[in-house]
């Protein structure tokens, strides 16, 4: 049978504030247990939690660069439940009235365009760390040890409508929401740090039917990788169990990256009644037009806007504006690269290829070299105005990296800028020729390879500087 | 609805407390006082009214996003019934 993926996603985007949701306790991580908590973390009785305004703006922005209709009246929910790193017994969330409804978001997958609709997002505390004593299962652990520095850090959750057809358009769809919030700077999008979790609803149905399928949910998606293959091998698993004729069951499993499989961790019907309620403690959050106006108008000029600007004034290709606004961090050094008159699209190819394959190789970051990016543009213009070839330009490339020396020193100290004495370079050219009289026989025998290993061989000589256009135009005046 | 025993053993089993019979007699009656107290609320008639979850016309009220050191952690861990590694100890959370 001819089956049709259904996927939807639960992504949490822990919000990179200063202090927490509801306390002024620190909300950056650290490995020191206990060291961020107070009474309103903890769930110390008599405490009182007061929303941080930061978490509403940053979940307005959210809302506003997803086309998200933004809630007037909120309103925040305890939703219930026991678990030791829960320690006030219930979570604050939002429930019922969500800041941000009905948003959608544009995915491309292999130059397909789809519209991917956001049903809802919402503001809610993350809860602390267990750690199991005795075993690293649950089951066999003889006790337990609460870490809350974690708790009630803020986090938004961002709920996609199941219009999602494959692990391809899913993991494209993550993407692009993990690019938007670092571009608006509200989260810093590390996936293995898990500021960035992510949970899949998967169902299958038969081509061409309306009614969706049973769903099981999938957890424990840490990366863009380990999207695609749990979903892959959940909708494997749910068309074999369809085909032999059984039924899925509605249930939350665990993907095991190691064994890439999705294991049964509950089933649903038992799930908690969460007996969510209005949280008593907390008053209605009312939002304005002049609120949302002011959030609108501060919000950064974000990927899409920005693909399309180079596109249209920089004249980058589709391909080129895709590739350099995928990084927040790339695109504000192409920014200031060409601020200094680089070449747009050399600029691109220069970070996209050499300057990130450098860094590759040495396994670091744009932020911890000491390439800045008028360093990067004194490089380019030189190439731009002859005095050096690309080639050179490569070379000197990893000690620009290296050291922070800028280019025209280290072209003259090397004397590597490029030759355009028509007289030196004439010397190189008839030395060359005299020594390759097979060769020449060759060229004018009409074998366009014997002309390149000419040109190669005047350009070993004059390690590499002579000026190629002007080799070129010697070489054929020689020859004719 | 009323409050009988069975509902506030099974709430003192989630909320980790042990009472005596006496304990759990009494308990029953105030949760139950209480529970029939605020059960008179369903008499007002609220026809036309927006629902609410706060007495008070009081709105947006937040914190700036800056942090504040809280100075006696010790204090809180104190009040866990045990502690390991500077953890508030729980017991096993899953039985067989």
């Amino acid at each position: 049978m001819n089956w049709e993926i259904v996927i939807g996603l639960e992504i949490h985007a822990q919000m990179s504030t200063k202090s927490k949701l509801m306390c002024n306790c620190d909300a950056s991580f650290t490995s020191e247990a206990n060291t961020h908590i107070c009474p309103i973390c903890t769930g110390q009785p008599g405490m009182l939690p007061v929303i941080n305004k930061q978490v509403v703006e940053s979940a307005m922005m959210i809302g506003l660069a997803t086309k998200c209709n933004i809630r007037k009246l909120n309103e925040f929910a305890r939703k219930n439940y026991f678990y030791p790193d829960l320690p006030k017994g219930y979570q604050i969330s939002q429930y019922d009235k969500p800041i941000c409804e009905n948003g959608s978001l544009e995915i491309d997958v292999n130059g397909v365009k789809r519209t991917i609709g956001i049903t809802r997002i919402h503001m809610e505390e993350d809860a602390g760390k267990l750690v199991h004593a005795g075993s690293d299962n649950i089951k066999d652990a003889s006790y337990s040890l609460a870490d809350l520095n974690r708790s009630s850090v803020p986090l938004c959750e961002i709920v996609s409508e199941p219009d999602l057809r494959s692990a391809e358009e899913a993991t494209a769809y993550a993407q692009k929401i993990r690019q938007i919030v670092r571009y608006l700077g509200v989260c810093d999008g590390n996936m293995e740090e898990g500021s960035l979790r992510c949970d899949a609803n998967i169902s299958v149905r038969p081509k061409g039917q309306t009614t969706l399928g049973t769903k099981t949910e999938v957890k424990n998606l840490n990366s863009f990788k380990a999207i695609e293959k749990a979903i892959n091998i959940e909708v494997e698993r749910q068309i074999d169990i369809l085909e032999e004729g059984g039924e899925i069951v509605q249930e939350t499993r665990h993907y095991n990256e190691a064994t890439n499989s999705t294991k049964s961790m509950r089933s649903k019907e038992d799930a908690h009644d969460y007996r969510y309620f209005p949280d008593p403690d907390l008053v209605p959050l009312l939002i304005d037009d002049a609120w949302i106006k002011k959030v609108q108008d501060a919000l950064p000029e974000l990927p899409e806007e920005k693909k399309n600007r180079y596109m249209n004034s920089l004249s980058l290709s589709e391909y080129d504006a895709n590739v350099i606004t995928v990084e927040k961090e790339t695109v504000a050094f192409f920014e200031e690269t060409i601020s200094f008159g680089a070449k747009p699209k050399d600029t691109v190819n220069w970070i996209m290829s050499e300057v990130l394959g450098t860094l590759n190789q040495k396994g670091i970051e744009l932020s911890q070299t000491k390439l800045t990016p008028k360093l990067l543009a004194e490089l380019l213009i030189l190439i731009d105005k002859n005095t050096i070839s690309g080639k050179i330009a490569k070379t000197i490339l990893p000690q620009i990296i290296e050291t922070g020396e800028n280019a025209e020193k280290i072209v003259a100290e090397k004397g590597l800028a490029q030759v355009s004495d028509q007289g030196e370079i004439k010397k190189i050219v008839e030395a060359v020729i005299n020594e390759n009289a097979k060769v020449i026989e060759d060229i004018k025998g009409g074998n366009p390879k014997a002309m390149g290993f000419l040109v190669g061989q005047i350009m070993k000589r004059s390690a590499g500087k002579a000026n190629p256009g002007i080799v070129n135009e010697l070489l054929n005046e020689l020859l004719s | 609805m009323t409050i009988d025993k069975k509902t506030v053993e099974h709430l003192a089993k989630l909320s980790r407390l042990r009472f005596s019979d006496n304990e759990l007699v009494s308990f029953t009656k105030s949760l139950d006082d209480i529970f029939q107290y605020a059960n008179s609320l369903q008499k007002v008639n609220t026809d036309g009214i927006s629902p609410s979850a706060h007495a008070i016309p009081l709105q947006n009220v937040f914190k700036e996003d800056e942090v504040i050191t809280y100075k006696d952690i010790d204090k809180l861990l104190d009040n866990c019934a045990d502690v390991e590694n500077h953890c508030f100890k729980v017991p096993r959370i899953l039985t067989n």
